[in-house]
């Protein structure tokens, strides 16, 4: 069982928030659209607690993006919506268009909510790295769509690589309005914590 | 044979996507044939620019961004034609209705002594976005145009306007009822966020074909709304007509969705009725089952209100 | 006499942060807190000319802060620290008249060309 100080959790939920707001800035001025994103939560979590306490139902399909972290942090990003807002989100940014078949219209979300995932998990990345002097490498950009119960299996079978202790950070977002809501969950080592941390402790020292 | 750096500079040059690359400072240092071809400007005139130098009305937020990304982060961008239509402007002249070449675009991180290189690569994708729009224009023409639904094949809106009306005209002509049912299937925004919209669909599917198997041949169904279904039934008075929407609802409720783990098919309607000695016009009488299908919907659903 | 700045964020690393960037700086007496309640008691006691709040708090959000204080009586001058710095958030603090904002992740030299900007 992995455990922090008050502290050292204070420390990366302040480090993700910074982070994750650089992303939503970043993604409403990159596709100029009028999302206006906030950052309602941020947790830290083991598997089980973050499996009974989310936004998603254990049923309803989630569309995903998810990248892979690499050297000084080891873990994957995943930022997770639900299926319905995929398309939503979608709509928002490139207006609505006459749906054509499913097929098609599937395509083009999945090519908008890839390069969404992409724009908003590597800026977050990049904020933080930037904030503590990190080197990291992500990895290409993966959509999929599975039940939450089977993201995080997938997810969690391949992080287990590295290392058996996995710390999970959840940020929540928002839009104005609550019509689109997910989460940006850091899967990382329990090592990775531990250079974050240090990283943070080094900022504080002049 | 082995392959040489010399035949790696070939394929390089003459891989039919644009292929640069940049530097730590944004300088363009590789460029292909085929940014030459298409972008008219030479390598060594590209060479030690950065492509803001080279497209000084470009967009370059995006694009710049992403290089960035790679900069710190070594992480992989993707810029679709979805969201950005193209990065590089190379004007195209092929298709009527689109005047850049349409382009998906990847970033990818080079390692080098000098910190992580960014390899840019572009596609054209002009044809599948000009066949894309070609299809949804005629798919939304058909639609205009035709009487029917797309998706269930039944008659759509602009049909019941028109048929209403004609059979307005009969029934007084013939001094006859006309019954009409609307019907709403009941938290289908929430199966569709649960199973997704092709389940939807589906849901829909087996909806129509039911009716479809209860109704009688001088009965018309039409689909009027994303879940809302009216079916017009003349010589037909209020309570044969409630009768016919009761059962309907009876057949629904007990209807299994195998591939739908917890979902619960139930629909709520809401009646009524034209007659000679009440002749409302075809847009009162489909308002009046409107809200008759509301009252349904207060009272908890799963019912028929007339 | 040395100037007051109070900070209020619910982050203990915000605030140390803060700190940290200030710590060349003589000029300045420092509070902190991240209760909004006890911020208005030590705006009241102390007068500080400037107070920091950041946005997203759980009790109450920055804008709504520094209107409770203003309602009150305060009259510091109010900056937003925050990392969400969308247009929408920016529209909000100039209705509730902040004279600035310091973005996320701050360093010595934005804090100190803020406080230069605001002698």
């Amino acid at each position: 069982m992995i455990s922090l100080t008050t502290i050292q959790e204070d420390a990366l939920i302040e480090i993700c928030n910074v982070g994750m707001s650089k992303a939503a800035k970043q993604l409403s001025i990159l596709l100029n659209s009028h999302i206006n994103i906030h950052i309602p939560k941020i947790s830290l979590l083991d598997m089980q607690h973050f499996i009974q306490n989310n936004i998603f139902s254990s049923i309803e399909t989630l569309s995903y993006v998810y990248q892979t972290i690499s050297e000084d942090l080891l873990g994957r990003a995943i930022l997770m919506f639900h299926r319905a807002q995929a398309t939503l989100l979608t709509q928002s940014v490139i207006g609505i268009t006459p749906k054509l078949t499913e097929k098609e219209a599937k395509a083009c979300e999945q090519e908008a909510v890839l390069e969404i995932g992409n724009i908003m998990i590597t800026s977050c990345m990049s904020a933080i790295v930037n904030m503590i002097s990190l080197h990291i490498k992500l990895d290409t950009p993966h959509y999929n769509e599975h039940r939450l119960i089977e993201v995080i299996e997938s997810q969690v079978k391949d992080v287990e690589k590295y290392s058996q202790e996995i710390i999970l950070i959840e940020t929540r977002l928002e839009s104005a309005g609550k019509f689109i809501s997910g989460s940006l969950l850091l899967m990382l080592t329990k090592s990775s914590i531990d250079n974050l941390l240090s990283g943070i402790n080094n900022l504080l020292k002049v | 044979m082995i392959i040489n750096d010399f035949l790696y500079e070939e394929i390089f040059q003459y891989l039919p996507l644009g292929l640069f690359v940049l530097d730590s400072k944004c300088n363009v240092i590789f460029w292909n044939e085929w940014m030459v071809e298409k972008t008219k400007i030479k390598k060594e005139h590209a060479i030690g620019k950065t492509i803001g130098n080279l497209f000084p009305s470009m967009k370059h937020e995006r694009f710049n961004n992403a290089v960035e990304q790679i900069q710190t982060v070594a992480s992989p961008q993707v810029l679709s034609q979805t969201l950005n239509h193209y990065i590089i402007p190379i004007p195209s002249n092929i298709y009527e209705k689109i005047d850049y070449m349409q382009q998906h675009v990847e970033v990818f991180p080079l390692k080098s002594k000098l910190g992580w290189l960014a390899l840019v690569v572009i596609q054209d994708v002009t044809d599948n976005v000009h066949q894309k729009n070609t299809m949804m224009q005629m798919a939304s023409k058909l639609e205009e145009e035709s009487y029917h639904d797309a998706l269930t094949a039944i008659y759509n809106r602009r049909f019941l306007w028109e048929y209403l009306e004609q059979q307005i005209a009969q029934a007084k002509r013939g001094n006859y009822s006309i019954c009409c049912c609307m019907f709403d299937l009941d938290y289908f925004k929430k199966a569709n966020d649960d199973f997704g919209h092709s389940a939807g669909d589906q849901i829909l599917t087996s909806f129509v074909n039911l009716i479809n198997g209860t109704v009688r041949s001088s009965d018309v169904f039409v689909r009027y709304g994303g879940e809302e279904f009216l079916l017009i039934m003349p010589h037909t008075d209020i309570t044969d007509g409630s009768k016919l929407a009761n059962k309907i609802r009876v057949l629904w409720e007990e209807k299994i969705h195998a591939n739908f783990i917890g979902y619960k098919s139930t629909c709520s309607a809401g009646l009524s009725l034209w007659k000679p000695k009440n002749p409302v016009s075809s847009q009162e009488l489909v308002d009046l089952a409107d809200k008759a299908l509301y009252k349904a919907k207060e009272k908890g659903r799963n019912c028929v209100v007339f | 006499m040395k100037k007051k700045i109070l900070v209020v964020d619910d982050s203990a690393t915000a605030r140390a942060l803060f700190k940290m960037c200030m710590s060349g700086n003589l000029d300045y007496q420092l509070f902190e807190t991240n209760d909004p309640q006890e911020a208005l008691k030590i705006a009241l006691a102390e007068k500080p000319f400037l107070i920091i709040l950041d946005y997203n708090m759980p009790v109450m959000e920055g804008p709504k802060i520094a209107k409770m204080m203003i309602d009150n009586g305060v009259q510091s001058k109010f900056v937003l620290m925050s990392a969400n710095t969308q247009y929408s958030v920016i529209e909000e603090i100039n209705n509730e008249g902040f004279v600035g904002i310091l973005e996320k992740p701050i360093s010595a030299e934005t804090v100190q060309s803020l406080l230069e900007k605001l002698q």
